[in-house]
């Protein structure tokens, strides 16, 4: 019977109509029982029972409506109720096998954390929405067929006023350096020129202060800027500033106001101290603006992207045709949004197309290392679940529902993924820490966004953990729905079905892992590589300075020359420097036009076709190797002549002889070969493609930016101050735009390879090592499961040694299955990785070979101690536990 | 009254409950069969009452309440309000009007 202990358990589930209608005619039958005892014939017994009862139907009915209704407001709470209970329980077993626990949280919390890191990259670089205002109507104007330098002034207030009803919100931009002197400080300001309404048409916040007016672009007002958050920090955060006046070279201007602090507009330059409006005269700050870097537009609304190109087309096509070039004028609209690399400017299209590659390649890595940890902690819950399937099965004779085990199970996935997913996002706000330490200056993400553990983050990495934990819990609930195993008394042998599934997830593991390190050999290899490149010139003891000439005080060519004569004489005469030569800075065009006389240009364009002009003793001074031809003399200056690389040489003309050749780019000269130089890697070593590079020579007129090489009788590093020294002496306000050993800038382009090496490194160890983990996890248990074996194998005589191989042989079928899985992935994976690696095959067989060794090595160590476990095996002990 | 039959006689079903209260006030007090249901049930969803199915001493299946902790506490409540009921009754029965 009933005892009090029930008050302990309160019946949480409301009844059914059913359960009342019993507990009606319960009642109705007592009520019979008594009547008859009391002497009532049956019949007439169950008349009375039924009418001293009442309505029967009637309290039936108000019972089942009543208890509906009770079940209603209770469901949600009974929920709860359950779901506290089951996460208890889970809890409960979690603490119960800590290492089981602890190995996949962790292992979980890596790959989360790795995923996590490179998500917010990917995410802060390609997937965001830009954070301006209708960021989807932003359009950029890139003018063809030459698209860099975009648009000069004068052409783009034709296309503006032209355009105006086309395009709404016109913005232009264009990125300057100046100099702010303070008292004795004379310090470069990185200055962007925007034309008013810029910052309200990008739908940008001003901490302090006013936008830049109609009147701040009017010609001849007063000078404004405007600060930049970062910039204002420096000045000492001071609210007085605005109102305030500051020195910059061009003159007195007036703080008019400071941007917010989140304020990033990448494509305005990465720094960006100061904004200056673009004046209605198109000047800025006081100077003549050459070419404007870049113009955006927003596209009306209801207006199509397509219906806006087709009347920009139109416009091109009326505008300025004596200035045209062959074909005409032709504008292209790309959507902000849609730039492949959102943020790149033309120029640096290619770099960043490499970074969208590498963010891609990186993305596969971690997914991979996910997977594998996921099938780890697979491989090792299904483990558990032969343990398991006992208590579960426990448990289903006790009456819980399949529903029921299987919320439990989901519960204890879920606090697994929880847990690994908040110790995943505490990796991942590591490793991205690390990893902006680790990313050089000079690569810049294109982003607006800054990089770091935000909400979008860290709700990734959160879910992507919950969803690895709860895939995890699948594997004993496909057993529990599988239903008829559950079995209070499993059979001790495991199920050959189960063993296969576990071994083919570790063959699975070892094959990525493969992958993985293969991708860090090649990637390291790559690095050593690029390392080696020969840049074609002299590297050592060579120091470089940028100068860019102040327009206000160098006004023009004549001041430029003169300029250049003082600086080189006056470095020359130093006793530390042995020579220095002057060359301008790098032209970039991006040609569609690269020409040669008498031939059909060749098929195919150089991505990038490189120029600069030279003074004659340039060739001497950096160091380059003369092919054939001559250098130049002073006598070239003004001629129609050009020194190339052998990279150019040998896309223009093949291997015939370069000298007295002549070709064209679109200025249309066309220049005489005079010269051919070993390959030249001006623009860092990584130039795989044909860096095409040629040299002009130097008039006496050039040039308001200047690159100063300088070869130091000293070590190059010493070099550098007596640089700064001779600079004050020729010109105290002139500063310097970049000074460095020539070997410094070399290195620039090799931080990129470096930084994919190192993160390639570190991530294929933790997949190794997950990899390695659920090696071992398998064969202890395939070991443990046949002790019993193993022991009378023993007590037969069997040598330790032997016993020893026979697991390690175990490890090394799952191994070289792995291997043989792996090597064909690679084979299929091979391309996606070549344009990332400086000239080295993907599918060289060294480094597979290499990789293999490195995780036979891994394997055999996780087999060992399973292995010697084996060995040791007691038989008298496993004999006497049967 | 209900409360105090289950709290008195154990866990008890139905009927039970109602031949306790019937034994117990002598045959004085009778519960309309009918409405005794919804009452038990409305303490059951109060949470005074708890129930659980058992087999009874006959072998038949039966629905069986014991009283809860919140069903004792009130069923203290109710018997004092009760009490004081039936004191103010008592009074006002007995009472002489000479003495206001």
């Amino acid at each position: 019977m009933m005892r009090r202990g029930l008050r302990r358990a309160p019946r949480a589930v409301p009844d059914s109509e059913g359960d009342v209608r019993d507990e009606i005619a319960h009642h109705i039958r007592e009520t019979f029982d008594l009547l008859v005892a009391e002497g009532w014939d049956e019949d007439a017994a169950l008349a009375e029972a039924e009418r001293r009862f009442g309505s029967r139907d009637g309290t039936v009915e108000r019972l089942v409506r009543f208890q509906r209704g009770r079940r209603r407001r209770a469901a949600p709470i009974e929920w709860l109720r359950s779901v506290a209970a089951d996460l208890r329980f889970a809890i409960r077993q979690l603490r119960r096998n800590p290492s089981f626990t602890g190995s996949v949280v962790v292992t979980l919390a890596l790959a989360g954390g790795a995923a996590t890191a490179v998500f917010a990259v990917v995410d802060a670089v390609l997937l965001r929405p830009l954070p301006y205002r209708d960021a989807d109507r932003l359009v950029e104007l890139q003018l063809a067929p030459f698209d860099f330098p975009a648009l000069d002034p004068v052409r783009y207030r034709m296309w503006r006023e032209a355009g105006g009803s086309i395009l709404e919100d016109w913005m232009a931009f264009y990125s300057l350096r100046l100099t702010r002197t303070d008292g004795a400080v004379a310090e470069p300001v990185d200055v962007v020129a925007v034309t008013p309404g810029t910052g309200e048409a990008l739908g940008l916040t001003l901490l302090l202060g006013r936008w830049f007016d109609a009147d701040d672009g009017r010609a001849g007002s007063t000078d404004v800027v405007i600060l930049t958050r970062a910039y204002f920090d420096r000045l000492g955060a001071d609210a007085s500033l605005v109102g305030r006046t500051i020195r910059l070279e061009s003159g007195p201007a007036t703080v008019v106001g400071v941007l917010r602090d989140d304020v990033r507009v990448p494509d305005f330059g990465p720094r960006g101290d100061l904004w200056i409006p673009i004046r209605d005269d198109l000047t800025a700050a006081g100077l003549e603006i050459m070419a404007l870097q870049s113009v955006w537009a927003r596209i009306p609304r209801g207006s199509s992207l397509i219906g806006a190109r087709d009347a920009v087309d139109r416009i091109a096509a009326s505008l300025d045709p004596a200035a045209a070039p062959e074909g005409g004028w032709a504008i292209d609209l790309v959507r902000l949004e849609d730039r492949s690399t959102r943020f790149a400017a033309p120029l640096v299209a290619d770099t960043m197309g490499t970074t969208n590659r590498s963010l891609a390649l990186l993305s596969g890595t971690v997914a991979a290392i996910l997977l594998i940890a996921v099938m780890n902690g697979l491989n090792l819950g299904g483990m558990r679940t032969i343990s398991r399937s006992r208590e579960l099965g426990i448990r289903a004779s006790l009456g819980a529902s399949k529903r029921r085990l299987l919320r439990q199970l989901a519960a204890e996935g879920a606090i697994l993924g929880a847990l690994a997913g908040a110790l995943s996002a505490v990796v991942a706000w590591l490793s991205l820490s690390g990893l902006v330490r680790l990313i050089p200056e000079d690569v810049e993400l294109y982003t607006p966004f800054a990089l770091g553990l935000e909400r979008r983050t860290a709700s990734f990495a959160v879910l992507v953990s919950l969803f690895a934990g709860l895939t995890i819990s699948a594997m004993p609930a496909v057993g529990v729905l599988a239903g008829g195993r559950l079995r209070p008394i499993p059979s001790t042998a495991e199920r050959p079905r189960a063993s296969i599934v576990r071994r083919a997830l570790v063959v699975a593991q070892l094959g990525l892992s493969l992958l993985l390190v293969v991708g860090s050999i090649l990637f390291a290899s790559s690095f050593v590589r690029l390392n080696r490149e020969d840049p074609g010139f002299d590297h050592r003891r060579l120091a470089v300075v940028d100068l860019a000439l102040s327009p206000a005080r160098y006004p023009g060519p004549p001041d430029w020359g003169a300029f250049r004569t003082r600086f080189e004489e006056a470095l020359e005469a130093h006793p530390a420097v042995a020579d220095a030569a002057v060359s301008s800075f790098t032209t970039i065009v991006r040609d569609r036009a690269l020409q040669t006389e008498g031939a059909a240009a060749r098929g195919g364009q150089p991505a990038l076709f490189p120029s600069r002009t030279v003074t004659a003793d340039y060739l001497a001074v950096a160091g380059v190797r003369l092919l054939s031809g001559r250098s130049f003399a002073p006598e070239d200056v003004g001629r129609d002549v050009a020194i190339v690389d052998r990279d150019l040489s040998l896309f223009l003309w093949g291997t015939d002889d370069a000298l007295g050749r002549r070709f064209r780019v679109g200025d249309g000269r066309w220049r005489e070969v005079v010269g051919v130089v070993s390959d030249l890697r001006i623009l860092g070593r990584d130039q795989r493609e044909g860096p095409h590079q040629a040299l002009y020579p130097m008039g006496s007129a050039c040039c308001p930016n200047l690159t100063v090489l300088v070869r130091s009788r000293t070590e190059p590093g010493d070099i550098l101050p007596v640089i700064r020294e001779v600079l004050r002496a020729v010109d105290p306000e002139q500063p310097i735009q970049r000074l460095e050993t020539a070997a410094d800038t070399l290195a620039e382009p090799e931080q990129t390879a470096r930084l994919l090496a190192i993160l390639m490194s570190l991530l294929a160890a933790l997949g190794m090592a997950t990899a390695a983990v659920g090696t071992f996890g398998v064969l202890a248990y395939s070991v443990r499961r046949r002790e019993r074996e193993i022991g009378v194998r023993k007590a037969l005589g069997a040598e330790p040694s032997r016993l020893v191989r026979m697991v390690l042989r175990e490890g090394f079928l799952l191994c070289s299955l792995g291997l043989a899985g792996g090597a064909a992935a690679m084979m299929l994976l091979g391309d996606a990785a070549t344009p990332l690696l400086y000239e080295i095959d993907p599918r060289t067989l060294t480094f597979s070979v290499a990789a293999a060794a490195v995780l036979i090595v891994v394997v055999t160590a996780a087999s060992l101690l399973p292995a010697r476990r084996a060995a040791t095996v007691d038989p008298v002990e496993v004999l006497r536990a049967e | 009254l209900v409360l105090s039959a289950v709290a008195r006689g154990g866990p008890l079903h139905g009927f039970a409950i109602l031949r306790w209260i019937e034994k117990a006030s002598h045959g004085e007090l009778l519960i309309e069969e009918g409405a005794l249901y919804p009452a038990l049930h409305q303490m059951e969803a109060d949470g005074w009452l708890v129930s659980e199915w058992a087999v009874s001493e006959k072998g038949r299946r039966a629905k069986y309440y014991d009283i809860t902790a919140a069903g004792e506490k009130a069923l203290r409540q109710k018997s004092k309000e009760w009490t004081r009921y039936i004191d103010a009754v008592r009074h006002v029965a007995t009472a002489d009007p000479a003495e206001e």
